[in-house]
């Protein structure tokens, strides 16, 4: 198309009236014509494809170009004036300068016929006139031109068509090649130039079968002599001086098969030839094929070696030696840093049966002491094992580093996690101690002591780190590290991890790791962190960063406040609102002025999204304690819009109050949002164990689901809502937290009810109990006082309850979920419905089949009888429903789902929608793309309470007591992640 | 900033940073765009570029020399240019296109490919130039009608997958009247009455964007209102196309100035150093 008009021309002769003839309009093109062994113009009537003229080009000089678009000359042969008039000024400049090449090369045959011309090989020769049954040229020398033309000026499309010819010539390669060897034995640099178009056009016509004979062992460093011979660049490039000589092929351990050895070779030369010759001539497709016979080979090598019992243990004992040198240790260090890198490209069994393998021979114990190596690139290597491992079976990491003797291994990840460093070592330990902890992979019966171990042992040091690193407060500061140092066993290790001197040495790259990886602990592990956070008041710890000069560590911080509000969790809100933790942040923002930058943009978004959530405490919280400060902020309506929103529920409450007079409504601030939520959260965290956040499709849409449902029972909802607002006034008044507790007190009997409804266990009464207790020992994490122990003992880690569930994923399906998650869909939520029966002998727990109105509702799929269970409550449940559910729903109809809580979901998987690789939006339709964003966007969310930790139970602290009288199993039932099956309207 | 002066130079020509080198530079750079506005005001004169798109074999080369060259004037001359985020700095889409893979194999680690989108993150969604010409990279967003709404987005993410941030950075103007599905599955379409509503509210004269190969380097579409800017020329070395930028003097006069692919011999000597050693 493009290309075609370049070369459109009407074809002109001058008659013997002295007038200038239309003959015709069509397409001139250079060609060599066989016939004469000439170059000559050959034009192409465009629409019949005849040939409309021929011309051999002349030595003398008979043409003329007139205007910008017209080429005319005399032919002596015919004694004919003819005139091209081109349509493109371009394309006569181009047919007119290959004439004067081709007029020079006449004159000079030296030079190469159209070579002298700069244009790319493309489909411009589309109309070249080669003949569809013209046979190759023979390989001669006096031939290379035509072979030039033959081979490396090939249109596109014709390149099939020359590669099975030149595979159907006897030897066709071979004698290129020999020619090549004799025209370099003569030095003929005219040839060699050649030759190495010719090759390079072999190479472009992108043939698996010309590949398998030109990169065959015999041929290939001739292939690459000849792509010395660059015309374009003055000086030889010496590769095969650089693939004989420089680079070295290390073999740590005797590798005996040549066939293999073969392949090692020639795999490292297709890439060097693909990165270093080449990697601007290939295209896409002969660049992937390239890529393709690599990868091939190193499935080929990897596998053997695998299958080569003798090898393997020979490396080890080789690296067990104590005889091996320094540097032979080092090239062992990185022959398995290749060697596991390789296995990536393994089918997911033999992956994991070779990692598996390397593991059991002690790789780990190997990797110890290589990350405490001196030199950094054998850490480097070291740590790359590290992550290969963790991405692919992190249960066998993580199971090393709690069984290992002294924890060795454990304490210098975290070490070398927090001490900077000039390499990317540091952020090398982050990633591995990242992948670690992510629950989605965890085994749940390792989840318990993978994370306590860290909880109790490394994340002191963490914390220390921060907070040496941050300029504390004097005042306000009273109860930090006394009651933050809970397990004497990680003393030793954590003093040996951070001394005194290096407290003033903590670098803002540090900071940020840090700051990062309890975002993603916050959205990951709900309860272990939520009692962390309390516990060692992280978050003004946090907020501290605040105070530091770079801008980034400040927004950062602000990143971390609305990780935690993102959560949308009672308990961390009341926790914020306590402790007055909104004040650094405002501080910081205010600090900045009107100044617009990220964190400016940052703190708007979070008070937007305060706002959109309708998160009443907060947005109360806001209104009361900063819309002054915040009043200079005029430039957007954010703060407007809050203390509207502030001053609608407070009418609202007003005129509840009137109605309803405050008898049944007394239930709570935000009884209905509560109930919702947590139901939801409940919901979320049945799909959480495995899924990734970004698959969780289904609890956006289970919400929109409850919102919709209360659009009927609204003057309820709104009832109940608004008459929550002077109870909380109340409590912020007062800062009494036990207001909230009895307050709270309602609503459990509330939620007690509603399980009865629901089920048959009678445990209403017990449970009821039970959580009355509990909400004083809430309150307890509420003030700063430390815990007694022990805590909660219907939390999920509750070592009791924690035996019940592992069954639910077997080591097996972890590892696929670590890798697939998708698949296993189903498959988890039969299990999981399995589950109420083996769980119905523990009297502790009510067995509510729970997920019951989500399946009915969602029309989930599978077609499980046990999907089935008894249902309906969602019209009784969400009768409850607050305003924030509706007035939800309004930025969401406009926007499709508002950004920032898709922020929370993007934010934390920065590494895992790496390792999530390709399924990005683009590729998919926009549903999709909406399925899956939304998906994400729960994740973020639903994660709801303690959901993420494994399938232990879901429960979280304080408001979300109820929880924990609900079985995990409840929460397994709508695990369905399709986004599609959810239009529930 | 001798130091800074002698990378730039380095990467002028196209030889590779250390990875030391690279982290500092994504820091420095970081410390920068952390001040910088979602919507970034710049005075003319200016010149405005489209997607370049590395323009190295296979989208390869995407954003590192590219994009690290670009990093590194913006470091040396933080006022004098202003980059903003494209749909392509996410870290999926590199992934795809094989940066990932690419700094693995040639650092040895994914730390260099981290740094860099690590930096995506930070950098801005918008400029407006001289309160008349806003310069985004893919379009308008159903969710956005004034300017001051794009300031509430907190842009330190990966580009999402909808909301007004993905909006900005996918969408394309199309002949249609309001909002359409992109076939891209990300973003939208908008016609020209949008763009209309858009610069009047907004007291715009016109909206520069790119995202879309225009084979004649630039392309006009609702009478003058969208212009959309393509830098990229023979885009992928086989498109044809040539490539344009946008001059505008003080008095924001329009000069497009064309240009063509730089013949192979200006472009230097690939640098990819191979690794000296190997195992397998």
């Amino acid at each position: 198309m493009f290309a075609q008009l370049f070369e459109r021309v009407k074809v002109y002769r001058l008659n013997d009236g002295g007038k200038w003839d239309d003959k015709g309009t069509g397409h001139v093109s250079l060609e060599y014509l066989e016939r004469s062994e000439a170059v000559g113009l050959v034009v192409i009537d465009e629409e019949n494809n005849q040939t409309l003229l021929i011309h051999r080009i002349s030595a003398d000089d008979i043409y003329r170009r007139q205007e910008d678009t017209i080429i005319s000359w005399t032919d002596p042969e015919v004694a004919t004036d003819l005139a091209l008039s081109f349509q493109e000024t371009m394309s006569c400049s181009y047919i007119w300068d290959q004439i004067c090449s081709v007029q020079r090369s006449i004159q000079f045959p030296a030079v190469g016929a159209l070579d002298s011309v700069p244009r790319p090989i493309n489909d411009d020769m589309e109309h070249s006139g080669m003949s569809q049954d013209d046979g190759l040229p023979l390989v001669e020398l006096g031939n290379l031109p035509q072979l030039v033309k033959a081979i490396a000026e090939v249109p596109h499309f014709d390149r099939d068509r020359i590669a099975a010819l030149i595979l159907r010539e006897q030897n066709y390669i071979r004698k290129i090649i020999e020619l090549f060897r004799m025209c370099e034995d003569l030095e003929n640099l005219e040839a060699l130039h050649m030759l190495f178009k010719i090759v390079k056009g072999i190479i472009s016509l992108n043939d698996v079968h010309i590949f398998d004979d030109i990169f065959s062992e015999e041929f290939i460093m001739d292939i690459v002599g000849a792509l010395e011979y660059d015309p374009e660049i003055p000086i030889k490039q010496n590769y095969r001086a650089f693939l004989k000589e420089q680079v070295v092929y290390k073999e740590v351990v005797p590798i005996r098969d040549p066939t293999i050895l073969s392949k090692i070779h020639q795999t490292y030369r297709i890439g060097y030839i693909k990165d270093v010759i080449l990697p601007r001539v290939l295209d896409d497709q002969t660049f992937a094929t390239f890529n393709s016979i690599m990868l091939f080979n190193n499935v080929a090598v990897v596998s053997a070696l695998q299958n080569d019992s003798a090898f393997l243990s020979e490396l080890f004992t080789k690296l067990w030696s104590p005889n091996t040198s320094e540097r032979g240790r080092r090239d062992l260090i990185l022959f398995v840093q290749e060697f596991c890198n390789l296995s990536k490209h393994l089918q997911p069994a033999l992956r994991n049966q070779l990692l598996g393998a390397l593991v059991a021979e002690g790789l780990f114990d190997i990797v110890t002491n290589t990350l405490q190596s001196s030199d950094e690139s054998v850490r480097l290597s070291g740590s790359d094992i590290l992550i290969v491992i963790s991405n692919h079976r992190p249960p066998l990491l993580r199971a090393f580093l709690v069984q290992q003797q002294g924890q060795v291994l454990f304490s210098v990840l975290v070490k070398g996690m927090l001490t900077p460093g000039e390499g990317g070592f540091q952020s090398q330990m982050l990633e591995i101690m990242r992948t670690l902890l992510d629950s989605d992979t965890m085994d749940p019966a390792q989840t318990d002591k993978f994370l306590d171990v860290f909880y109790d042992k490394y994340m002191d040091q963490l914390i220390e780190v921060l907070t040496a690193g941050c300029p504390a407060k004097s005042v306000g500061d009273t109860n930090k590290q006394s009651s933050a140092s809970p397990s004497p066993s990680a003393a030793d290790i954590s003093a040996a991890v951070v001394p005194p001197s290096q407290k003033n040495s903590v670098t803002p790259e540090i900071l940020m790791s840090i700051c990062e990886l309890m975002c993603f602990c916050v959205q990951h592990h709900r309860f272990r962190i939520k009692y962390y956070v309390m516990r060692n008041n992280v978050v003004e710890k946090i907020l501290r960063l605040t105070r530091r000069k770079e801008k980034y560590l400040v927004v950062a911080a602000v990143r971390f406040l609305r990780t935690c509000i993102a959560l949308k969790d009672e308990f961390y809100n009341r926790y914020l609102v306590k402790n007055n933790l909104f004040q650094p942040v405002i501080q910081a923002f205010l600090a900045n002025g009107s100044r617009y930058n990220l964190l400016n943009s940052a703190v708007l978004e979070l008070i937007d999204f305060i706002r959109k959530e309708n998160i009443s405490i907060l947005i109360a919280h806001l209104v009361e304690n900063f819309a002054e400060k915040l009043e200079c902020v005029d430039y957007v309506e954010t703060v407007q819009a809050l203390k509207l929103k502030f001053e609608q529920s407070q009418e609202g409450a007003a005129s509840v109050g009137r109605d309803a007079g405050g008898a049944v409504m007394s239930s709570g601030p935000d009884h209905g949002s509560m109930r919702v939520r947590e139901r939801l959260n409940q919901m979320g965290s049945l799909a959480d164990t495995r899924k990734r956040r970004d698959e969780r499709a289904l609890d956006k849409d289970e919400e929109d689901y409850f919102a919709e449902d209360s659009d009927e029972e609204e003057d309820t909802a709104s009832a109940q809502e608004s008459a929550g607002g002077p109870a909380l006034q109340s409590v912020n008044a007062n800062g009494n937290v036990l207001v909230d507790a009895s307050v709270r007190n309602n609503r459990i009997v509330g939620l007690v009810d509603y399980e009865d409804e629901d089920e048959e266990t009678p445990v209403s009464l017990e449970s009821n109990g039970k959580e009355v207790s509990l909400e004083k020992k809430v309150d307890n994490i509420l003030s700063p006082l430390p815990i007694s122990e022990p805590v909660w003992p219907e939390m999920e880690d509750f070592p009791g309850k924690r035996r019940m569930s592992p069954s639910l994923e077997s080591q097996e399906s972890l590892e696929i979920a670590a890798t697939k998650r998708r698949k296993s869909e189903c498959e988890e939520v039969k299990n999981s419905l399995d589950i109420p029966a083996a769980k119905g002998a523990d009297g502790v727990h009510s067995q509510r089949p729970a997920g019951d109105d989500r399946l009915n509702s969602s029309e989930v799929s599978m077609s499980d009888d046990k999907t089935s269970l008894p249902g309906g409550e969602a019209k009784e449940n969400t009768s409850a429903i607050d305003q924030s559910r509706e007035e939800k729903r309004e930025p969401e109809g406009q926007n499709s789902v508002d950004p920032p809580a898709e922020s929370e979901a993007e934010g934390s998987n920065g590494y895992g929608s790496r390792r999530r690789g390709a399924d990005c939006e683009y590729t998919g339709e926009r549903q999709s793309a909406l399925g899956e964003r939304k998906g994400s966007l729960e994740g973020s969310e639903s994660i709801g309470i303690g959901a993420k930790e494994n399938s232990t139970h879901p429960v979280s602290l304080g408001s979300d007591v109820k929880l924990a009288s609900l079985g995990s199993e409840i929460l397994r039932g709508g695990t369905q992640p399709s986004p599609g099956s959810y239009t529930v309207r | 900033m001798s130091d800074l002066d002698r990378q730039i130079e380095q990467l002028k020509r196209c030889e590779p940073l250390k990875e030391s080198e690279v982290k500092a530079l994504c820091l420095k750079a970081i410390e920068i765009l952390v001040e910088e506005s979602n919507v970034q005001r710049v005075d003319a004169p200016v010149t405005i570029c489209g997607d370049i798109h590395g323009q190295f074999y296979d989208l390869k080369e995407l954003f590192k020399k590219p994009f690290l060259l670009l990093l590194a004037l913006k470091v040396r001359y933080p006022d004098r240019i202003t980059l903003i985020r494209g749909n392509h700095e996410s870290r999926q889409i590199t992934q795809v296109y094989g940066f990932y893979d690419e700094c693995l194999r040639k650092y040895g680690s994914v730390n260099v490919w981290r740094y860099c989108t690590d930096i995506f993150d930070y950098l801005s969604l918008s400029a407006l130039i001289e309160n008349r010409i806003f310069s985004v990279h893919g379009g308008l967003s159903p969710s956005i009608t004034t300017l001051d709404q794009i300031r509430t987005v907190d842009r330190k993410q990966e580009v999402p997958h909808d909301g007004a941030m993905c909006d900005l950075l996918w969408s394309d103007p199309e002949e249609i009247e309001g909002w359409g599905l992109s076939p891209r599955g990300a973003g939208y379409l908008f016609g020209g009455n949008v763009v209309t509503t858009f610069n009047h509210t907004n007291k715009l004269d016109l909206i520069c964007r790119a995202h879309q190969l225009v084979m004649e380097g630039y392309k006009w579409m609702f009478n003058q209102q969208v212009v959309t800017v393509w830098s990229a020329p023979n885009y992928c070395y086989r498109c044809g196309n040539v490539a344009a930028i946008l001059e505008l003097d003080e008095h924001l006069n329009k000069k497009f100035t064309v240009f063509e692919a730089a013949p192979q011999e200006s472009r230097g000597v690939p640098s990819k150093k191979p690794a000296p050693e190997y195992f397998l």
